[in-house]
């Protein structure tokens, strides 16, 4: 059982999503448990208080359980779980009766040929060891959750999730004119509120 | 009457002398005067070296306020560093980040802001203790459990309905 745990442990993604979809479930809880910590820190920066992130955390995670096998294009699994998250954090924003946006919940991977880096983006570099405090952390989390929902969500998908202008434009149902705006525009205002972090 | 300048009365029109905001005659005069005075002619030329400096800095202030507000190059910065430029448009922009410090220096600031933000998103991941894997796998096994049973369930009561309508009608006919 251990050994294959650990069997498990060391497959990409991409396994772990085919064999999920062939009701792998050992697959399954591996891939819920690689993928919690980034679904969780990502609505931590979308929604503006801790309040709901637990019950909202466990609702993605078990949308992506139940319809992994709908699932077509397993390549597509990073951009598709962000959608899932995204349409998550639009429809608890409709359900507190904030201003609703109208995404598409259907999710079309906008092509085939890429290459899907579920990691963070940034490899080459090591994060930068001098501002890793809770205090400094709490500052960014700040600085973003204050950011209008448009501008946060497009930076959220592109600096935590590293997903491409075109897959934001998929997700948020927008031109990617408008993400390149709006990712522009929020690193202008974070660098504002921020200044004295950098 | 055609009297030359005092030293003073030319030290009096200096500034409107270098600024080319003076008379034109008053300008000869001043040029008459300067062609044959040594300590005013200094005195213009220093004049003159200070203005053209002064004019250089303006210059750059101006360029570095155009850069923070011109939106559209902030946007072709900002998207450079996502390597989401087009080719053409990317080759400006290293262009420009070479020629243009201000550029350079908000290109060096945005790279710092990325890493600032991939450490903080590790550490907020980091926050996380909860392990939710095996509740949502017990919960899909469970929720799938019960979709069987009552498909199931929906099965027999279709079964028993059609029967009760069959045995309804060989009652009635026969």
């Amino acid at each position: 059982m251990a050994n294959n745990r650990l069997l498990y442990k060391k497959m990409s993604i991409e396994e772990l999503v085919v064999l999920s979809q062939g009701e792998d479930f050992n697959a399954l809880e591996e891939l819920i448990r690689r993928i919690q910590k980034d679904v969780f820190a990502t609505l931590s920066y979308m929604l503006k208080s801790a309040d709901n992130l637990s019950d909202l955390t466990q609702e993605v995670l078990l949308k992506v359980a139940k319809n992994i096998s709908n699932l077509q294009n397993p390549a597509c699994f990073s951009g598709w779980l962000n959608h899932i998250v995204t349409n998550t954090y639009y429809d608890y924003l409709r359900k507190s009766k904030n201003k609703p946006d109208i995404v598409s919940l259907e999710y079309s991977c906008p092509s085939l040929d890429f290459e899907i880096n579920i990691d963070i983006p940034d490899k080459r570099s090591k994060p930068m060891e001098k501002c890793i405090t809770s205090e400094c952390e709490q500052q960014i989390k700040k600085a973003i959750r204050s950011l209008p929902d448009a501008f946060r969500i497009a930076i959220i998908l592109r600096e935590f999730q590293g997903l491409s202008y075109e897959q934001i434009a998929n997700t948020t149902n927008s031109s990617i004119g408008t993400v390149k705006s709006r990712i522009s525009r929020a690193r202008v205002k974070l660098h504002d509120v921020l200044k004295n972090y950098t | 009457m055609n009297k030359s300048l005092t030293c003073s009365q030319v030290l009096a029109l200096i500034n409107s002398y270098v600024t080319g905001n003076i008379n034109s005659k008053l300008r000869e005069d001043v040029e008459k005067h300067i062609s044959k005075c040594h300590s005013c002619r200094k005195k213009v030329e220093d004049l003159t070296r200070i203005l053209l400096k002064f004019d250089n800095i303006n210059e750059e202030v101006v360029k570095e306020e155009q850069l923070s507000l011109n939106p559209k190059l902030m946007s072709n910065l900002s998207a450079y560093i996502d390597n989401e430029l087009p080719a053409e448009e990317n080759i400006k922009i290293k262009k420009i980040t070479i020629s243009n410090q201000t550029a350079r220096k908000h290109l060096e600031k945005m790279y710092q802001f990325h890493k600032l933000m991939q450490s903080a998103y590790a550490k907020t991941k980091s926050n996380l203790k909860t392990d939710y894997s095996k509740g949502v796998i017990s919960y899909l096994q469970k929720s799938e459990n019960y979709t069987t049973v009552y498909f199931y369930r929906l099965i027999i009561l279709f079964s028993v309905l059609i029967v009760a309508i069959v045995v309804g009608f060989i009652y009635l006919y026969f």
